[in-house]
Parts: structure tokens; C-alpha cells; sequence
């Protein structure tokens, strides 16, 4: 566990002190192909680590009442889902399914609260690895939506500028 | 007698004044019906033009269908994960370097409910 959490984006930069810190609290979710990590609108209560195989998030889209999950994003090895367990209101704002037979390291917000309590450093750098994560979301959202918003007003839509 | 007949002759002539104004007012207004009913048949035929050159305001108008046409199955799930793979790659560059030209990236597969 300790090499799948040092390979960790969300924990990079950790030394191996507190890697075994984490190791500790961490707990190892195995899903199959299709089953559910967690669904939109869930309460978020653990911030998970993907250690093998891959998950896709993925967003409900409603056509003429039928209702299916459209993936945005697959993340595989080392790439973090679930961070609305650390940022409130701790609801997941996207379903996590595994895409294939998967593995998930999966941290519990009141244990790594604890940690943090204990070891600021820690909380500084898990922390600023979920800002990060949030950062590129919104900015990845902002283009698609100013995209979108371009493609919808303007019938040529978006057009190439270089 | 020649008074009554100046009388009668009066008479007949305002009669068929009344007569010959009667007349006229209903032809005018026959005229007029007419007149009406051909613009509105013009109008008529001009108004589906009209309605479908009226901008919408959130569709625009190479807008896709109404989604009650559309047949949300695996194909069209397929379609649009496709269409959100290739819009992400196109803004990648954004996410990491911002600009209006990684922005504005021309989007070559729109997405269309066949």
C-alpha cells in the first residue's frame, strides 16, 4: 500500500513518515466491471485513490425521459475521485463506476481529519493537491461551457483562431 | 297634375338615387371582403416562413431535433461520450496553458441525433 500511495497524485511530495500515516488509515476497495464507487448526490464520506484498473465519472443525461450515464472523465492509476469528501457540502457532484475490475484506496474524511490534526503537513500538501484538482475541473468546465455557450449563439460556433 | 307628376317623377328619382347608392356601398364592401380575404390568404402562406425564421432563444438554428426524437440508446450514449473525449482534448491545453486561441480550438465532430 505504501508504494500505490506514494504513487499517488493527491499525496505526492509526502515523506515516507507519513506516507505509513496515511497507510494506516487507508482501506483497500476492490469494485467489478460496472459496479458503483458511488453515486451524484451521495453523501461523500471517503476520498478515494484509484490503485488499479480504471473508474470513469460520469453524469446522468436525461433524452425524452430516459436517463443514462454519459462519461466525462476515466481516471486509472494514482489519480484521486471523490474529493467532495473533503470539501463541503460533501455531496458527490459526479457517479464514480468502475470501467473494468478495479481497485480503490479509500481514505474516510473523519480519519484524515485526524491526521491533518495531527501532522499539518500533511493536510498542507493533501490539500493542496485537492485544490489542484478543483482548479483544473473548473477550468476544464469553464472552456466546455464558453464552448458551448459560442457554439449555441453563433451558427459557425466555435471557430479556429490560430 | 303636372305637379303630381313632378311628385311622382321626384320621387322616382330619389328612390333610384337610394337604389343606385345602395348598390354601390354593397359592391364597395363585396370589394373590400375580397381584398381582405386575399391578403390574409397571403399572409397565411407567408407565416410558417415567418415562424421559422424566428430566432429561438436557447435553440439555435442548427439545433438538434427535439429530444423526443432522439433514441437515447448505447449508439447515442457512444456519440456523446465520443463528442465529450474530443471536446476535453481540445481544451486540455487550456486547463494548463490559457488562452483564447487553446479556447476557441475548432470542434470538428459535432454532436447530431441521427
Amino acid at each position: 500500500m505504501h508504494d500505490q500511495i506514494r504513487a499517488a497524485e493527491l499525496f505526492k511530495g509526502l515523506s515516507a513518515s507519513r506516507i505509513q500515516r496515511l497507510a494506516a488509515i487507508g482501506r483497500t476497495l476492490t469494485l467489478r466491471t460496472g459496479e458503483y464507487l458511488f453515486l451524484l448526490g451521495d453523501s461523500a464520506q471517503y476520498v478515494s485513490v484509484v490503485t488499479s484498473g480504471q473508474v470513469d465519472l460520469c453524469c446522468p443525461i436525461s433524452f425524452g425521459g430516459v436517463v443514462k450515464d454519459i462519461t466525462v472523465e476515466s481516471v486509472g492509476p494514482g489519480k484521486t475521485v471523490g474529493w467532495s469528501a473533503l470539501v463541503k457540502p460533501f455531496r458527490f457532484t459526479l457517479s464514480a463506476r468502475a470501467a473494468q475490475a478495479s481497485e480503490v484506496m479509500a481514505f474516510a474524511r473523519p480519519e484524515l481529519l485526524q491526521v491533518f490534526e495531527t501532522d499539518p503537513e500533511i493536510e498542507r500538501l493533501v490539500l493542496g493537491g485537492v485544490s489542484e484538482l478543483m482548479a483544473n475541473r473548473l477550468t476544464m468546465f469553464q472552456a466546455l461551457w464558453m464552448r458551448e455557450l459560442l457554439r449555441t449563439f453563433s451558427p459557425d460556433g466555435p471557430h479556429e483562431t490560430a | 297634375m303636372s305637379s303630381t307628376l313632378i311628385l311622382v317623377l321626384a320621387a322616382s328619382f330619389l328612390f333610384g338615387g337610394m337604389v343606385l347608392l345602395l348598390t354601390m356601398g354593397y359592391l364597395e364592401t363585396e370589394q373590400k371582403r375580397a381584398l381582405e380575404a386575399q391578403q390574409q390568404q397571403a399572409e397565411a402562406a407567408q407565416q410558417p416562413a415567418a415562424i421559422v425564421a424566428m430566432p429561438g432563444f436557447f435553440a439555435a438554428p442548427h439545433a438538434n431535433p427535439p429530444s423526443t426524437l432522439v433514441v437515447f440508446d448505447d449508439a447515442m450514449v457512444n456519440r456523446l461520450e465520443h463528442h465529450v473525449r474530443l471536446e476535453q482534448a481540445l481544451v486540455a491545453q487550456f486547463v494548463h496553458h490559457p488562452s483564447l486561441d487553446n479556447l476557441y480550438r475548432h470542434q470538428t465532430t459535432p454532436v447530431h441525433a441521427h
